[in-house]
């Protein structure tokens, strides 16, 4: 049967003709009134957000799918500025009435929150826009049949169950469609549509007369991309690849603790890239507006253009613009156009990630255009745009650089990952380690995990590969702010070479 | 949406399904939350939302769909909710079969849980600047920058199935965090609340203990990582304990720490100190939680560890059937005892070591251990002779919650803790060894 989800929420939306699609199908004439019942309480500023959010999610374990769901969320959030205070309010409802109620609702709390602050929101300027944009995609996921996507999930796990040795395997496809509508009192009306996916799984392969259990999860990485983000990848090869990999973990060299050049691929520097760097060149973090749940940041302001954050070969570039990637936009959740720009230049720490209102919080800070809410029901605030290690100037390959290490470990994929509320301490584990002598890799090692302060590590960074071997890694869910939000984000590099760095051994212990 | 609303709102629903096996369920939330810090408000709203999730079984194929709706008597569209059963019902067509299927539950007896508190339902914007207010003026006063959290929400919760299943939870909650930093960002303190009520939240004692313990901390010199005597407070404890998986089927597969070799699990087997009592009680008075499991299942109450003895794991309904178990026990909430005397008691009775506020961001390393890392944050102190010697610095940890209840040497007085991961009440406790690997300079 080749129904399509499309072809199920289709109907939903056309026949259904409830508030929210009526709504949906007139979202200029709802946000107007919005924002006319919002100036009309006095504010000196509103906008809000008609969004819709599609999800699809596919679970198998084994030989078996375990779910399939599919999740609309539809509804509008209003923020507005009273007093120089922010007010929010949202709700899933879209009659006139809900309407009256949350406008009102997010003025009571703007005019609670001045009573708090000393200290009032002034915005940027910022040009009014009226924009349709969409990420694109070869193929909507959402269109794909059940059974094609069903077929490949299982056509994974059985062929990494076919290893001898593989236990267990996990595998998912999930698929997001934002539809975003926003309208400000400044005169934006800005129609944004985004369609991310990503597939995923992890193989084990268990020892049970050892009680020892090892996993290999996939390199895959997800994207701003359709259907095609999974079918350009190979899965059903890797899944064969990653079950031998897991079983030969189980009887791979545990590794001796110590000092190694470590060869990082972009499957796994992505997140490394993700928090030494992209976390702690928010300006939130930075001026303590984190300090309760993210924390701050040791890239304090004073060491705006005086930091050497890493060796001159490390340039950092936060870009909202990067085809494919997660962040990328045509406009933030403030109405700001989507931007690139340097995080660090040469090694030295340049500029912070920031948003229109962060613009008065600092000398010499550009509106940036990272504002950006998870949810129609969620606030605005920073959240952190793609931000890559630009590849190497030469024709560096990652065998030239395996070549000129003497000791050294080749680490491919995310593993265990953990760092500090200021971003200098961290640990990052893997999927798959290996071992190199004398400019060879030599075999597998397991049990690898290395510890760095940031500065110390990206100073250490003394040969990245060429463009050739540039690739883009990401997450869906990088999580931020209280309420908790999440957020989708991808960080692009290509092989680097870290000299010297403090591996420990984390295996059996007691 | 009362209990009565609810069911007539499930009833209705599961009468649009032409399928024999068809599950609702109805979540309705109002939520609303202040964030502040540099000592003023930030970011605060006032959120309402309700969804409605059908999941629908073709035989044994099954399929979930989740919607938002306006579920409001006046406002309650049954011709999107008609589709919506429909959507569910098609999707499940094309499922695959569910090899792990399981019969709908018929009609459960459920603990009565009283979790719901009118007043802070009713909490306003300005209820909740009112409590932020003193706690910012007492910050200020003492030279000290705050950022924290307050958020209040209410919850409806309701879940029904074509076998006649019906449940039903109403609850509130409110929390409070505050972390507390010196002007010259040398000194650091956390504290976190939760409650059910408004009234049971104590703001100005909460903001007081951040604000002492970032002043305590100011100065924090090197302590050479190690393998130190660690007094864990509460918060770090309700940091770390919920990370241990105590899946029976995990500890089956030969994928946990609570597996035994050839396929057996360490259930019966003593692996803890035997002042060790882990349990879970959806009723318990201090730490109410929902007394739903997973499809409908009770959750009821029921010890995981007991004289240091590992006494259940967790058994989803068809891993139960699977192993001829019972299913469950489903964890709605944990409750880790201690003894009757305070943190600064044990701290008295210390002659060196290791006093920990706070753990942050763990991550395990090796499940099979249940080896986590993560650091030590906002307060890490040094202790000689039965006294807080002087402030340290963070260091990152890799150590195992299971070795270390293994390593009590002394157990406090049990609070609840704020936790990201549900109800959680748990003593300070002081243990023979736990590992620092490295030092951060974060503060």
């Amino acid at each position: 049967m080749k129904l399509t989800r499309r072809e199920l929420f289709a109907i939903t939306a056309a026949a259904a003709a409830t508030r929210a699609q009526a709504a949906e199908t007139d979202r200029g004439a709802f946000a107007e009134q919005a924002l006319k019942l919002a100036k009309k309480a006095g504010v000196s500023y509103a906008d809000i957000r008609l969004n819709r959010y599609d999800y699809e999610t596919l679970r198998a374990r084994e030989r078996q799918i375990q779910s399939v769901s599919s999740n609309t969320s539809f509804g509008f959030g209003l923020r507005v500025l009273k007093k120089g205070a922010w007010g929010f309010a949202a709700s899933s409802e879209l009659s006139e009435q809900s309407l009256a109620e949350t406008v009102a609702a997010a003025v009571a709390v703007a005019e609670a929150n001045a009573s708090l602050s000393d200290r009032p929101v002034k915005l940027a300027p910022e040009k009014a826009y009226t924009a349709k944009w969409d990420s694109g995609y070869k193929t909507d996921p959402f269109e794909v049949p059940l059974d094609t996507k069903v077929e490949l999930l299982l056509k994974i796990n059985e062929t990494a169950l076919a290893v001898k040795g593989a236990s267990f395997v996990n595998s998912q496809f999930s698929f997001v469609r934002e539809a975003k509508f926003f309208a400000s009192s400044e005169g934006s009306v800005i129609e944004q549509d985004l369609v991310r996916s990503v597939g995923e799984f992890n193989v084990t392969a268990v020892d049970r007369a050892k009680g020892d259990a090892q996993s290999r999860a996939t390199l895959a990485q997800p994207s701003l991309r359709g259907w095609e983000a999974i079918t350009d990848y190979p899965f059903v090869d890797e899944a064969e690849q990653a079950a031998h990999e897991a079983v030969e973990k189980l009887s791979a060299k545990s590794v001796d603790p110590g000092a190694y050049d470590l060869i990082l691929h972009p499957s796994h520097l992505f997140l490394t890239i993700h928090e030494s760097c992209g976390h702690p060149t928010e300006l939130d973090r930075a001026l303590g507006y984190e300090a309760n749940y993210a924390g701050t940041s040791f890239m304090t302001p004073d060491k705006l253009g005086k930091l050497r954050y890493g060796s001159k070969l490390v340039n950092m570039v936060a870009d909202r613009t990067q085809p494919t990637a997660l962040s990328t936009v045509a406009y933030d959740d403030d109405g700001v156009p989507a931007q690139q720009w340097h995080l660090v230049k040469d090694g030295v720490f340049v500029e912070y990630q920031s948003t229109r209102e962060q613009v008065a919080w600092m000398k010499g800070v550009r509106s940036r255009g990272c504002a950006h809410a998870d949810s129609w029901a969620s606030v605005v605030f920073q959240r952190m745009p793609n931000v890559s290690l630009d590849p190497g100037e030469s024709k560096l390959s990652s065998d030239e650089l395996i070549a000129d290490v003497k000791k050294g470990i080749l680490i491919l994929g995310r593993g265990s990952y953990s760092i500090d509320q200021q971003r200098y301490n961290f640990q990052f584990g893997g999927q798959v380690f290996r071992e190199i002598k004398d400019g060879k890799i030599v075999g597998a090692l397991r049990d690898v995990a290395y510890q760095a302060r940031t500065p110390d590590f990206w100073n250490a960074c003394d040969g990245i590969a060429s463009r050739d071997e540039y690739a883009l890694g990401g997450t869906f869910r990088d999580g931020k702010g209280e309420p908790a939000q999440i957020n989708a984000v991808s960080h692009g590099c290509s092989p680097s070479r870290f000299r010297s760095i403090n591996v420990i051994n984390t295996g059996r212990q007691s | 949406m009362t209990r009565d609303e609810a069911q007539a709102l499930t009833k209705k629903i599961l009468g649009f399904a032409k399928v024999p096996e068809c599950e609702v369920r109805v979540t309705v939330s109002r939520r609303g939350f202040l964030r502040f810090a540099r000592n003023q408000a930030t970011t605060a709203g006032a959120t309402d939302a309700a969804s409605i999730q059908v999941t629908a079984w073709k035989g044994k194929r099954r399929a979930t769909v989740t919607g938002s709706f306006d579920v409001s008597p006046d406002g309650l569209d049954e011709a999107a909710i008609k589709k919506l059963v429909a959507d569910a019902e098609q999707l499940a067509a094309i499922s695959p079969e569910d090899r792990e299927y399981m019969p709908l539950l018929g009609p459960q007896e459920y603990a009565e849980v009283d979790a719901f508190d009118e007043e802070t339902a009713a909490a306003t914007a300005a209820v909740r600047a009112a409590r932020i207010r003193d706690a910012i003026a007492y910050a200020k006063a003492r030279k000290i920058v705050a950022a924290g959290f307050l958020d209040q929400s209410s919850t409806f919760y309701a879940v029904a199935n074509s076998a006649e299943l019906f449940a039903y939870f109403p609850s509130t909650s409110v929390g409070f965090s505050m972390t507390a930093r010196t002007l010259d960002a040398a000194g650091s303190g956390y504290s976190s609340i939760r409650s059910n009520s408004f009234s049971g939240l104590d703001v100005g004692e909460a903001a007081a203990m951040a604000i002492r313990k970032a002043i305590a901390s100011r100065g924090a010199s090197e302590l050479k990582p190690g393998e130190y005597p660690t007094i864990l407070e509460a918060q770090a404890v309700g940091d770390l304990l919920p990370t241990v998986s105590f899946s029976a089927r995990l500890a089956d597969e030969g994928r946990s720490v609570f597996s035994a070799p050839e396929g057996k699990t360490r259930v019966g087997e003593k692996m803890f100190d035997e002042r060790i009592r882990l349990h879970t009680d959806p009723a318990h008075p201090l730490v109410p939680a929902s007394p739903i499991g997973p499809g409908g299942y009770p959750a009821g109450k029921a010890d995981l560890v007991r004289g240091g003895v590992l006494k259940n794991l967790e058994n989803s309904r068809y891993w139960a059937q699977q192993k001829k178990r019972s299913p469950g026990p489903f964890l709605s909430n944990l409750i880790l005892e201690g003894e009757d005397q305070p943190l600064s008691k044990i701290i008295a009775s210390t002659k060196r070591g290791v006093l920990v506020t706070r753990l942050w961001y763990i991550r395990t390393v090796d499940r099979q251990q249940a080896l986590m890392t993560g650091l030590t944050r906002d307060g890490t102190f040094w202790i000689e002779d039965g006294e807080i010697a002087r402030p340290i610095k963070n260091f990152r940890f890799n150590e195992s919650m299971v070795r270390v209840l293994g390593e009590i040497e002394a157990l406090g007085s049990p609070v609840r803790v704020g936790s990201r991961r549900g109800s959680v009440r748990v003593p300070p406790m002081r243990v023979s060894s736990f590992r620092f690997t490295s030092l951060s300079d974060a503060v």
